[in-house]
């Protein structure tokens, strides 16, 4: 039924669209088309021509006819009165049957006036009938009148008008025939020549290309539409063919890469094989247990070893997707690890949080004193890969190396405890032997007597240097000695080096100098204990080898930069010179060696254990440094090195700088015997901006008095040729009376020494200062005795005063903590204290609130999430200008002492360890406070 | 009171700093007392992550506020965790975590019992 219907039914596809095309084909076949439209134009235009024509003819024929009719009538109706007026009937009638000769006349008659027929010719029942007829009155003249008689009747016949007409509609027939015939022709001819033949070839060339893929130039030209479009056909083929070939071409090259791609896979695929077969071999016979994980910590490869390791078994399976879990229970289960038998649930927790977080490599004991060490690493996938090496004997050797390195270490720091306690041991009798001889030199002797006395004295002395020098030169030579690194404010450790030097010039009327270039930086990075055993060795042995001129001491910043910032790396340049018996050039090379002085007589003239310049070498070299030596023997002496330090902040000098300011351009008399005193205490002064006048006899000074000179401040010496420094005060005083200037006092003299305290007391000085003084306590003398102002006390001073000063219940404070609990303590413990303190709980908070809003003291805790105190104070600091920035204290609950230093050096300010204890916070406001004031814009 | 557990004389310079009012004292209590158990609670989390560094700051806040309440004991236990995080080898965290846990429950149990009459005598 179905098929039926089908065949029944609309032809599909290719049939039907098959003869819809041949359809379309016939309908519109240009030529029938085009006949179609020009054989009707032709005919209807002919038609019409014709039909004009004849329309033309006709009425003229028409009205020709009518017009001989009606002449003749007229004629024929004046011929006729005659015969009528004379009655003659027969006459009438020839006259009449005459006419009819005409053809065209059919009929014609003659009536009297009474209507009568008078007589007819031809068919006169259809006279009035007839379409051409005509009527006249016969009109009879009688000498002039005109009488009517009658009446003559004509008609004419059409039908010679109807023959013509047929020929003449023949004729058109014909004519039109021929012209159709020659349009159909001519359009036949056009058609094929100009339409037909070049579309045929068109369609035989696509056919062709349509049959045989083959395109065939159409070979037809000609300046019409058709040439066109033939032309653009054959460009349109070119073209296709060019595209064609260049697919073509394009399909080639692909078939070839395509092969040559399958080739290189399947190399690839072969080489894969061969390196995964590789890899496979390589892990199988590596000695380590190795395995990988995906990232699902399902196991995706692991060796015998590792099976071995885990499991105790190589051979055992350990299918590939098995978790690492239930690798590590297997493997707790398996006894092996001992760590395991004891808990093993957390050894399981423990092993896979390690392999999960991977960790640095660690050790594990395995059963039968065995340890292995687990390295794990994350993959780029994600995955994690486990390396497990027995370290069983590296363990082993490590652990003895271990042992034997604690044995060595004990028994190195027993060698130095026994050097210490050696040393103390020694030190102690022998600080009892010049103790002694001290006093023994005090009591009454005779000159024998205290000659003993003093040898002994020095020998000890002696001893003291010598075991010194020993133990230092074995600690350089064990390098047990470290060096510290603090900030160490160069002009204090040279200046109070130079000034334990003093005495001992002056004893041989040496001169000592000591300058500092101004581009030297304040303060470093370095160790002042040993720089100062460095300068102090120099010092010493110049002053030794020097009988008279001078020692001077020079400290040059080498590179010459002005400009050094904290951090920066420079290079110091020290120079010790003398005036003394030189080194012969050939002893030179003996210098620096141990136990060796320039020969042995030097030796029993000079003392020294020749251990000095070694130990001063060693340690420059230690810090970085190099020494060299110059020497012209009987000129002199140049001790020269230099070393590389790294610039600190300038120490704490708000106070300092606070002093220097207030005491600018004071003017001070300065009254000294001893020459280098004079000159390194004037040099001092001028570099504070004093204006400083030295003299070393106090009658000069008193005579400057007198000529009118005036001093804000006189520092005098207590010892001295021509009257001492209590004679000297009141003799100013007296000299003065109100107008003197405050005193401050030098003594070489110990002030435990009570006479001379109460003696001190009575005259009453600003200052009492022990010989050598150093500069900070020079300072504060000066400022004290200069200004006389509370406010120069040192912030440390501060009396903690819980009722809080006014001064410190002003200053806006910060309170940044992350812990709630804290925050609330730190702000209530300040409320106390009358101060109303923000609080805020994030270093970023800390950060945006100091740009926001101004705070005299951040009080930063260290230890908080993300950004941290010291982060938070570091970009507080960036952000804020110099005199903006507010003082920033750390408080930390991680209470390390060692930690100090290390907020210090990060930028903090001050240091509280929490909990908070109020006299340490008070202390550190008072700090805070301090440095506010001291600034230049409060 | 008496097991040990709390510091009394912590208590007593913490309620001195803070002005010597037990009202305030009691506040500040109230925060630890709901704060601590988050901060076990914080531990244990970075615990089963591994994350060390949260886990130091948690024993960090953990201990700085049981040392202020005087939980001696807590704080240390909390300083040895911190400690350890720090130097990124925490040994048997779950241990050490569920060892403070169970101290900051005592403590703070301890110091909820703590009376006015206990801290401010002698």
């Amino acid at each position: 039924m179905r098929r039926a219907q089908t065949k029944e039914g609309v032809p599909r596809g290719p049939d039907r669209f098959r003869r819809h095309h041949v359809r379309r084909f016939r309908l519109r076949s240009v030529q029938s088309k085009f006949l179609a439209y020009a054989i009707p134009l032709v005919l209807l235009s002919t038609l019409m021509v014709f039909g004009a024509f004849e329309f033309n003819a006709r009425r003229s024929a028409q009205e020709q006819l009518q017009t001989k009719l009606n002449e003749l009538a007229q004629i024929q109706s004046r011929v006729v009165a005659e015969s009528l007026w004379n009655v003659a009937d027969q006459q009438t009638k020839l006259i009449l049957k005459a006419l009819l000769t005409d053809t065209d006349v059919v009929a014609a008659a003659v009536y009297d006036e009474r209507k009568t027929l008078v007589a007819s010719a031809g068919d006169v029942e259809g006279l009035r009938g007839s379409r051409y007829f005509a009527e006249r009155d016969i009109i009879y003249t009688d000498e002039g009148d005109e009488i009517r008689i009658g009446r003559l009747e004509i008609a004419f016949s059409d039908a010679r008008l109807k023959a013509i007409t047929r020929e003449r509609l023949t004729l058109a027939a014909v004519l039109a025939a021929i012209l159709l015939l020659g349009v159909t022709s001519a359009a036949l001819i056009a058609n094929r020549r100009i339409i037909g033949r070049p579309l045929s070839l068109l369609l035989e060339s696509i056919n062709m290309a349509h049959r045989s893929g083959q395109r065939q130039t159409v070979d037809w030209q000609s300046d019409d539409e058709i040439g066109r479009v033939v032309s653009a056909f054959n460009d349109l083929q070119e073209q296709q063919d060019a595209y064609e070939a260049e697919l073509r071409a394009s399909r080639d090259e692909l078939e070839v890469r395509v092969e040559a791609r399958t080739a290189e896979l399947a190399q690839a695929e072969a080489e894969a094989l061969k390196a995964q077969k590789q890899l496979t071999d390589a892990i199988a016979s590596i000695s380590e247990g190795f395995a990988l994980f995906d990232r699902d910590d399902k196991l995706v490869v692991a060796n015998q070893r590792y099976r071995e390791i885990m499991l105790g078994d190589g051979d055992v399976d350990l299918p590939v997707g098995i978790l690492y879990t239930d690798i590590v229970r297997r493997a707790a289960a398996s006894g092996r690890f001992p760590k395991a038998n004891e808990d093993e649930e957390t050894w399981v927790e423990r092993q896979v949080l390690r392999h999960r977080k991977v960790t640095e490599p660690f050790i594990q004991e395995v059963l039968g004193d065995h340890w292995q060490q687990i390295s794990n690493r994350k993959t780029d996938e994600g995955g994690t890969v486990a390396v497990h090496s027995d370290i069983t004997d590296i363990k082993r050797i490590s652990d003895e190396l271990k042992r034997a390195k604690d044995s060595a270490e004990a028994a190195n720091e027993a060698k130095s405890v026994f050097l210490a306690t050696m040393s103390h041991e020694i030190r102690t009798p022998l600080n009892g032997i010049i103790g002694m001889s001290t006093l023994l030199g005090g009591t009454k002797l005779d000159p024998e007597q205290r000659d003993i006395s003093a040898t002994i004295m020095t020998a000890a002395e002696t001893l003291l240097t010598i075991i010194n020098d020993i133990l230092d030169f074995s600690k350089v030579e064990a390098g047990a000695l470290e060096l510290e690194r603090l900030p160490l404010e160069l002009a204090e450790t040279v200046e109070s080096s130079v000034e334990l030097i003093v005495s001992k010039a002056a004893e041989k009327g040496i001169e000592l100098a000591c300058s500092i270039d101004q581009s030297v930086p304040s303060c470093v990075y370095g160790d002042p204990v040993r720089l100062k055993q460095i300068l102090m060795n120099l010092l010493n042995n110049a002053v030794k080898f020097t009988e008279k001129g001078e020692v001077v001491l020079t400290l040059s910043n080498k590179l010459g930069i002005e400009t050094l910032k904290p951090g920066d790396t420079m290079l110091l340049s020290f120079s010790v010179r003398d005036t003394g018996i030189g080194i012969p050039p050939d002893r030179m090379d003996r210098l620096f060696k141990s136990f060796s002085q320039v020969d042995a007589s030097t030796t029993r003239r000079y003392g020294g254990t020749g251990l000095g310049l070694v130990i001063t070498k060693r340690l420059v070299e230690l810090m970085g440094g190099e020494i060299t030596v110059s020497s012209q023997l009987g000129v002199g002496t140049t001790f020269a090195f230099t070393l590389p330090f790294e610039v600190a902040p300038p120490p704490d000098r708000s106070q300092r700088d606070h002093s220097l300011a207030r005491i600018k351009g004071h003017r001070v008399l300065v009254v000294d015997d001893n020459r280098t005193n004079r000159l390194i205490l004037t040099e001092r002064l001028r570099a504070w901006q004093l204006v400083a006048k030295a003299t070393g006899s106090p009658n000069e000074a008193l005579d400057w008095l007198a000529a009118g000179e005036r001093f804000d401040l006189c520092i005098v010496d207590f010892k001295m040729p021509e009257m001492n420094g209590f004679e000297l005060t009141e003799a100013i005083r007296r000299q003065l009376g109100a107008e003197a200037p405050p005193v401050v006092l030098f003594s070489s003299v110990s002030p435990v020494d009570s006479d001379f305290r109460v003696e001190a007391e009575r005259v009453g000085f600003s200052a009492t200062l022990t010989k050598p003084a150093k500069s900070s306590h020079l300072l504060n003398a000066i400022a004290g005795a200069i200004v006389k102002d509370a406010e120069l006390m040192t912030p440390g001073d501060d009396r903690p005063d819980l009722g809080l000063p006014e001064r410190l219940a002003r200053l806006k404070i910060l309170l940044v903590d992350d812990n709630l609990i804290n925050r609330k303590v730190g702000a209530k413990i300040l409320k106390r204290m009358g101060v109303d303190p923000d609080v805020v709980s994030s270093g970023e908070e800390a950060v945006t609130s100091c740009q926001s809003a101004h705070y005299d003291v951040v009080l930063m805790d260290i230890e908080m999430p993300e950004m941290d105190g010291l982060a938070a104070a570091g970009l507080i600091r960036a952000n804020l200008s110099e005199a903006e920035r507010p003082f920033i204290v750390a408080l930390t609950a991680n209470a390390m002492s060692t930690e100090r230093e290390t907020y210090l050096q990060a930028g903090m300010d001050d240091y509280l360890s929490k909990p908070i204890d109020v006299d340490a916070l008070v202390k550190s406001l008072g700090k805070a406070a301090f440095f506010r004031g001291s600034r230049p814009i409060a | 009171m008496s097991d040990g557990r709390i510091d009394k004389s912590a208590l007593k310079r913490l309620i001195a700093v803070i002005g010597g009012a037990f009202e305030d004292f009691e506040e500040l209590r109230d925060d630890y007392v709901s704060g601590a158990p988050d901060l076990v609670e914080a531990l244990r989390t970075s615990g089963a992550e591994a994350d060390w560094s949260a886990m130091r700051i948690a024993a960090h806040t953990l201990k700085s506020n049981a040392r202020d309440f005087g939980a001696t004991r807590l704080a240390q236990l909390c300083e040895r965790l911190e400690h350890q995080c720090r130097d990124g080898s925490v040994d048997a965290p779950q241990q050490a975590i569920d060892e403070i846990a169970a101290e900051e429950r005592a403590s703070r149990e301890a110091l909820i019992s703590v009376s006015a009459n206990d801290v401010t005598g002698d």
